[in-house]
């Protein structure tokens, strides 16, 4: 009679939990428009794509500038170029040339697909190169999807032979963009400060470099520090701040001639310089007797215009892609923290409320997302919706900061500052916070800003 | 025997008190260092009145303020040494000075250089007002640009967040 | 002991009575179990789940009673005669032997049934199936087969199909599940969404049209997309395109022939969850 009761307990308490082991089948609707409906869900983890990339083949092995060894060698180079852009990307795994076989020149318009399916790459590159009579480089580049064996994109570019390397990151540019709808970026470059000495004399110059880090160039001899470089959007010349003369002063620094020039004659000291998306304008921040306020002039030059005017330091400002807004970051509430006002300087407010402290506001080009440094004891890099909600880190270290983004608004870069020596290096994450890698550079570097895509 | 003990005791005493009983000083001591400024030490030693390497010397540390995280606000001890500060420029009329604005590493680079420059402000500001002419007083930020100590931790971040005045030779 | 010297008669008259009432208890626990009727075991019987209700009847209507089989008498030599060549269907499809309904009788010969009783009768069991019963062809009676003529005899043909179920003459909830799944586990393999922020949220509705032998027929369309924010619409393209190249490499489809009509038109949902 007991154990009845207790049977008749355990049975009630485990009825509802054997109705539920019971998995309902997904709600069919037979809709005579639309047929059976289906669902097909993706529930694996992120499958990085495979990309096969065999060097570029040529149709006459022929001495070039580019290659002391002539195109087919260069077509090689070529391919490397690209498997390393796509590489350290995060999105694709692909394969390069030193470990594939070598396609024929007539097999880059018709490849032998049966010979690719085997690699486990479900897409392939072939590209070729010509050296014309003129002596510059004809680049031809082609993406095809092995499984469906059919060519998804193909484009070609004449380059002189000084900029083969250009030629590549369209390449990588175009299976990029193909593969993940994303606007594409390798064609660009990054102005930089390199970082040299003992942390309490750190010998800072500006420099640039493409944005797989080729082509490096040292711009100032070091005598006097530079800081912040900002590339102009036609890639003409770069706003950066230099203690020249002892003091902070903002400079225009044409690539071109080598020449530059004070945005400011005022001897106030001068900081945080930033271009408008079309580069007409140039933000600054002046402070006049410690109160440092946001001003706006022409990038020919001219009178300023005072955009903010608290009693508080408001320094920096990122326009908005449509150049209609600005986001900052002012202490005016007592600690650092970000605000967006109108491109007049109107309708400020604040847009930080998550505690911590918000500085170095970059509005992405795509324009959903601002990232920004947040001071929470560590300094590390995050992003936010331009209301202030949304907020997502993307780093996870001592100290990162100042972030700025790639061309396509994907990928952030900042710079990392090691604990104790104090020695800066340059990062890349993601903007899904996967794939955070290390640029290399020759020396210590920080301050990165990127430039937009070359046309 | 009484008279004996007592003898011994009187020369004991005597032999004693000879031996302290130098009071007399051979040579004056040197007036204290910290004292209010006084004239300059013999010419052909030291460093120039006047000139950076003098006033070093002289403030003894009291040529650099320091400030709390994120402040620029002159408290007590700042003061004292602002005061000393403003007593030499008084002295040496014709000197000019700039004061370095300087802040910690745990911070973004830009605000930083401004807060240098508030700070720095905050130091001249307090001089003027002291008697000090403000032409005589330039300001510059070197934000965390140049740090004085080279740790990673409170101490050395309290060092670094400082207004260092520097006497123009 | 002394503790018990020192109570008073009352307590120790109590005492004595408490521990005799307990050890009573416990004994009459434990002589309980002895005296119970055994419950009575259920008939067995088939069951099948379907959350939906159609306005027809499908499942099969349960039977309590399993028709016992006799076994067939084996004829003698039968003539040889030239093999028939066999019918392709009958070789390639497994035949679903295990999965009838469990009955105490016998089966010892393929199912010649099946091509006579209505063919979609396997597809009433709950689990789902790739194919039904193959429609084989009643297996050669010649060839060297020691089965006579009569060889079903013995067999409870008149009560088997009502074991089986009457057939779902309609196509009810359980069908177009097993139908969902085999569909979507077609599909899945070849289906994985382009990476991104928001990258979760973005839903593509995808329609094809498929021929009876599971090719497609045109090119399958991309009907509507949601879930676009700012941040994912840069992958809106990519994924209705990933969705379209999922279900061309997904064909030729493997479905059952006699629902043709109704996967005919197929729209299908492609997402990611994490």
């Amino acid at each position: 009679m007991f154990v009845r009761i207790l049977a008749l307990l355990a049975f009630s308490l485990s009825a509802p939990a054997v109705a539920q082991e019971v998995v309902p089948p997904p709600p069919d609707v037979f809709d005579s428009e639309g047929g059976l409906e289906v669902t097909v869900t993706d529930e694996s983890a992120w499958q990085d794509l495979g990309i096969a990339i065999p060097a570029f083949a040529t149709n006459a092995n022929v001495p070039t500038p580019a290659n002391t060894q002539g195109t087919g060698a260069l077509g090689a180079e070529l391919a490397r170029v690209v498997y390393n852009d796509l590489r350290f990307n995060g999105l694709f795994k692909p394969t390069g040339p030193d470990s594939l076989p070598r396609p024929t020149y007539n097999q880059i318009t018709a490849p032998a697909f049966n010979q690719w399916a085997g690699r486990r790459a479900e897409m392939l590159v072939h590209g070729y190169v010509r050296a014309n009579e003129d002596g510059k480089l004809t680049v031809g580049c082609y993406l095809y999807d092995v499984q469906l064996q059919n060519e998804l994109v193909r484009a070609g570019w004449v380059v002189e032979p000084s900029d083969w390397r250009r030629a590549a990151h369209k390449c990588a540019d175009l299976v990029y963009s193909r593969l993940s709808g994303e606007n594409p970026f390798f064609d660009s470059k990054i102005a930089y400060i390199a970082e040299t000495g003992p942390k309490d004399a750190r010998v800072k110059r500006l420099a640039i470099m493409d944005s797989d880090g080729a082509n490096h160039r040292f711009i100032t001899a070091g005598n006097a520090t530079a800081l912040t470089p900002r590339y102009s959007p036609d890639y003409k010349k770069i706003v950066y701040l230099s203690y020249l003369d002892g003091n902070p002063r903002i400079f225009v620094y044409d690539i071109a001639s080598g020449r530059q020039q004070l945005i400011s004659q005022s001897s106030n000291p001068t900081f945080a310089p930033r271009w408008s998306p079309d580069g007409k304008w140039i933000l600054y921040s002046m402070a006049v007797a410690g109160n440092t306020d946001i001003y706006r002039v022409s990038a020919e030059g001219g009178p300023s215009t005072k955009l903010t005017d608290s009693p508080g330091i408001d320094i920096g400002g990122s326009f908005s892609p449509d150049g209609t807004r600005i986001v900052f970051e002012s202490d005016r509430s007592g600690s650092q923290q970000c605000y967006i006002m109108n491109a007049d300087g109107s309708n400020q407010r604040r847009i930080s409320f998550f505690g911590g402290r918000c500085a170095t506001p970059e509005w992405s080009p795509r324009g959903d997302l601002i990232a920004f440094t947040h001071i929470v004891g560590d300094l590390r890099v995050a992003v936010m919706n331009p209301n202030g909600g949304g907020l997502r880190y993307l780093t996870n270290s001592w100290q990162d900061e100042a972030p700025t983004w790639a061309p396509n608004g994907r990928i952030v870069q900042f710079f990392r500052t090691a604990r104790g020596s104090g020695e800066a290096s340059l990062w890349q994450v993601d903007l899904t916070g996967r794939n955070e890698r290390r640029l290399p550079t020759p020396v210590g570097a920080s301050d990165p800003a990127w430039g937009p895509v070359l046309p | 025997m009484r008279y004996q003990l007592v003898s011994t005791v009187t020369v004991a005493a005597a032999l004693a008190l000879a031996g302290c009983s130098k009071k007399a000083p051979e040579e004056l001591p040197p007036p204290p260092a910290t004292e209010t400024p006084t004239p300059p030490p013999p010419a052909a030693q030291g460093p120039v009145p006047g000139t950076q390497a003098h006033f070093v010397q002289v403030m003894n540390g009291q040529d650099t303020i320091y400030f709390d995280t994120d402040r620029y606000n002159i408290d007590s001890a700042d003061q004292v040494a602002l005061q000393q500060q403003a007593q030499y420029l008084a002295q040496y009329p014709n000197v000019r000075a700039t004061i370095e604005g300087h802040a910690d590493e745990r911070g973004t680079r830009e605000y930083n250089l401004a807060l240098g420059e508030r700070r720095a402000n905050a130091a001249k500001n307090y001089l003027v007002s002291l008697g000090v002419s403000p032409d005589r007083i330039s300001v510059v930020s070197y934000g965390k640009e140049r740090p004085k100590a080279l740790g990673s931790n409170e101490q050395a971040w309290a060092q670094n967040r400082r207004a260092v005045t520097i006497v123009l030779n | 002991m002394a503790v018990l010297a020192n109570l008073t008669r009352e307590e120790r008259v109590g005492l004595g009575i408490a521990v005799g009432a307990h050890i009573a208890l416990v004994a009459g626990l434990m002589l309980q179990p002895g005296q119970r009727d055994a419950m009575p075991m259920p008939e067995r019987m088939t069951v099948s789940l379907a959350e939906d209700v159609s306005l027809q009847s499908t499942s099969p209507n349960p039977t309590t009673e399993a028709a016992a089989a006799v076994a067939p008498e084996l004829a003698p030599e039968p003539e040889p005669q030239p093999p028939v060549e066999p019918q392709p269907r009958a070789i390639e499809r497994p035949v679903p032997q295990p999965v009838q309904p469990p009955k105490p009788q016998a089966q010892p010969k393929p199912q010649p049934k099946p091509t006579q009783a209505p063919k979609p009768q396997p597809s009433a069991k709950p689990q789902p199936q790739p194919k039904p019963t193959p429609t084989t062809a009643a297996k050669p009676k010649t060839g060297g087969s020691r089965i006579g003529d009569d060889f079903l005899k013995g067999s409870s043909d008149g009560d088997r199909a009502a074991e089986r179920g009457s057939v779902a003459a309609a196509f009810g909830p359980a069908e177009a599940a097993s139908l969902n799944s085999a569909i979507a586990r077609q599909i899945k393999p070849h289906w994985s969404a382009p990476s991104g922020v928001d990258a979760e949220e973005l839903v593509t509705m995808v329609r094809f049209r498929l021929n009876r032998d599971g090719t497609l027929a045109g090119e399958p369309i991309c009907v509507s997309q949601s879930g676009i924010t700012a941040s994912n619409a840069a992958q809106k393209g990519l994924h209705c395109e990933r969705a379209i190249r999922a279900v061309r490499l997904a064909a030729p489809f493997d479905l059952p022939d006699q629902f043709y009509d109704k996967w005919k038109l197929i729209t299908s949902r492609f997402d990611r969850r994490l």
